[in-house]
């Protein structure tokens, strides 16, 4: 896979697991089980298997982490499987402010899921012959959601079958399998479902702009659907599922009703916004896909 | 001089006595359904703080969300879960056409600015309830997967009774080696435990209790201990004294008669 398909690949099961294109890198859960206890990240890092540790080890070791001298006295806990720090507020508050407001926690997970869960999935992916983009997806998913060995050996080799109809064929035991486990893990056959729809639209390569369960995944939408708070970030602000918001976008929406086109700056390019920038393109001949350079500068933002 | 006498095992008892596929069938957790009291909150504040609207295209796209606030509290079972995830791409779908409408009735002087601004808004809040859901659902699948993926394994413990059972012999299941590595004993150290010593021979037992915790071993250790003890069957337990002797029985998950020697 290329970069922009690994980061397609990513962006899919992304949307599986929090309903969003770039994932919550803030999320924070306590899952049941030795293995499990405090999660963190956009792919459930945690206290129990080490992965905790070692993400916020490597985010720590950063010369720019925000939250790295909060964080660090805490990590002989993270080292030692504290589990007390599944109910610690303050750990846990700490670890959602660095997820949702720092830019270098959202490098670090991203290089740290990429090494870790990514990577050695296309590595497993290949191993049993799987090269499209599509179906290296189909097993990073299942390595993310689990039950990739158990079912893999079910299928058996590819051989001569050819890797689409194996994958297809992946996919409906699969699907199976999911309904067959207890709650709530029958629901969970949205995942397998969302492949099915791509298989049969042929989107093999996952070109873009790709639809997957009612969240469309677009080049702008992998580059930055989150802002730095409190910066104005240089994105083209556009239409798109979910909305952008951010601090630009408040800006902008600041800038419009200093300039006659109220609103209550909501901080969400949603439509609404979308109808004020094209009326002050329009009466400053501003041609434009979206509020980018020329709409921001026009405006002084 | 007279070899001593060797090792008898009368009767092995392995607690727990069923196989970890048995166990895993009874302790498999309650199931378990999302926790969607926080997204539920959260978009029912923001409903709540909508003004009233007459425009029908703002309307929409705030029906829509009331709807999706309603579908999540109806999810009580498996299938209306199934059905919350069927509906509510398509209710967010109707936010979102609905704050474009009303956003198209605005230009055209048809819909309030603070109407078309609630219909975004609403829209903007069914997108983040649908992305809270979906991770509350994601959240609670994982921790079903967990248990899927590696059920907890039980601590075991073999007794054997009998006579002149040396805690220092070689120890084989279906013979194949069963290290000291493998023991952890009350004391904290891998080895046997001796449970009542035999009075002529204090270094041999009559009763002799070798504890293994699964969480503690190796992953080759690990796999052969599931090799043993996941699936129901009838194996054979091999003692092997120092001087050699040895003593043999079969054991079988769950306990049958095969496990007491015949008198």
């Amino acid at each position: 896979m290329n970069d922009l398909q690994k980061a397609t690949c990513a962006a899919i099961v992304n949307i599986f697991e929090t309903g969003r294109v770039r994932g919550d890198y803030g999320a924070i859960a306590v899952l049941k089980g030795d293995s499990g206890h405090l999660s963190y990240g956009r792919s459930q890092t945690t206290l129990g298997s080490g992965s905790l540790c070692k993400l916020l080890t490597q985010y720590c070791q950063l010369p720019n982490a925000q939250f790295a001298a909060d964080l660090k006295p805490f990590l002989p806990r993270f080292d030692r499987k504290d589990f007390s720090l599944d109910t610690d507020t303050t750990v846990c508050q700490l670890l959602q402010r660095a997820g949702r407001e720092d830019p270098a926690m959202w490098a670090t997970q991203d290089q740290f899921f990429g090494e870790n869960y990514l990577d050695p999935a296309c590595r497993a992916a290949e191993s049993v012959g799987i090269t499209s983009a599509l179906g290296q997806t189909v097993v990073y998913d299942s390595r993310v959601q689990g039950g990739w060995a158990k079912l893999q050996a079910r299928v058996g080799p590819l051989t001569a079958r050819g890797e689409q109809d194996w994958v297809k064929t992946y996919v409906s035991v699969r699907k199976a399998w999911l309904q067959s486990l207890a709650r709530p893990l029958p629901s969970t056959v949205y995942r397998v479902d969302a492949f099915t729809i791509l298989m049969e639209q042929g989107k093999w390569d996952l070109p873009l702009p790709l639809a997957v369960h009612g969240v469309e995944i677009t080049e702008a939408a992998l580059a930055g659907d989150l802002v730095v708070p409190g910066t104005t970030a240089k994105r083209t602000l556009r239409i798109t599922t979910p909305y952008l918001r951010g601090s630009d976008v408040t800006a902008l929406q600041r800038a419009l009703a200093r300039n006659g086109l109220l609103n209550s700056a909501d901080g969400i390019y949603g439509s609404f916004t979308d109808t004020l920038v094209r009326n002050w393109q329009s009466s400053k001949a501003i041609q434009e896909d979206g509020a980018g350079p020329k709409t921001m500068q026009s405006l002084g933002v | 001089m007279a070899r001593a006498a060797g090792p008898v095992i009368n009767e092995i008892s392995i607690t727990p006595g069923e196989s970890d596929a048995s166990l895993a069938k009874g302790t498999a957790p309650a199931t378990l359904l999302p926790d969607l009291v926080q997204a539920t909150t959260a978009a029912r504040q923001d409903l709540s703080s909508f003004p009233a609207v007459v425009n029908s295209n703002a309307a929409i796209a705030i029906t829509a969300l009331s709807d999706a606030i309603k579908a999540a509290g109806a999810a009580q079972t498996g299938s209306e879960l199934n059905q919350l995830i069927e509906t509510l791409p398509t209710l967010k779908g109707k936010a979102e056409l609905g704050a474009r409408d009303a956003a198209i009735d605005f230009q055209a002087k048809k819909a309030t600015q603070t109407e078309a601004e609630t219909a975004q808004k609403a829209a903007s809040t069914l997108q983040d309830f649908f992305a809270n859901v979906m991770q509350a659902i994601s959240v609670a699948g994982a921790n079903s997967m967990r248990f899927e993926e590696s059920p907890a394994l039980d601590v075991r413990t073999i007794d054997l009774r009998g006579t002149n059972l040396s805690s220092e012999g070689l120890f084989e299941i279906d013979h194949a080696d069963l290290p000291f590595r493998m023991f952890f004993n009350k004391d904290g150290q891998n080895a046997p435990e001796i449970v009542i010593r035999e009075d002529s021979t204090p270094s041999f037992a009559r009763v002799l209790r070798l504890t293994l915790d699964p969480a503690r071993l190796g992953s080759s250790d690990l796999a052969q201990f599931q090799k043993w003890f996941d699936a129901d069957g009838v194996h054979t337990f091999t003692l092997t004294n120092p001087d050699g002797q040895k003593a043999e029985l079969s054991f079988s998950l769950p306990p049958a008669a095969t496990q007491k020697a015949n008198p």
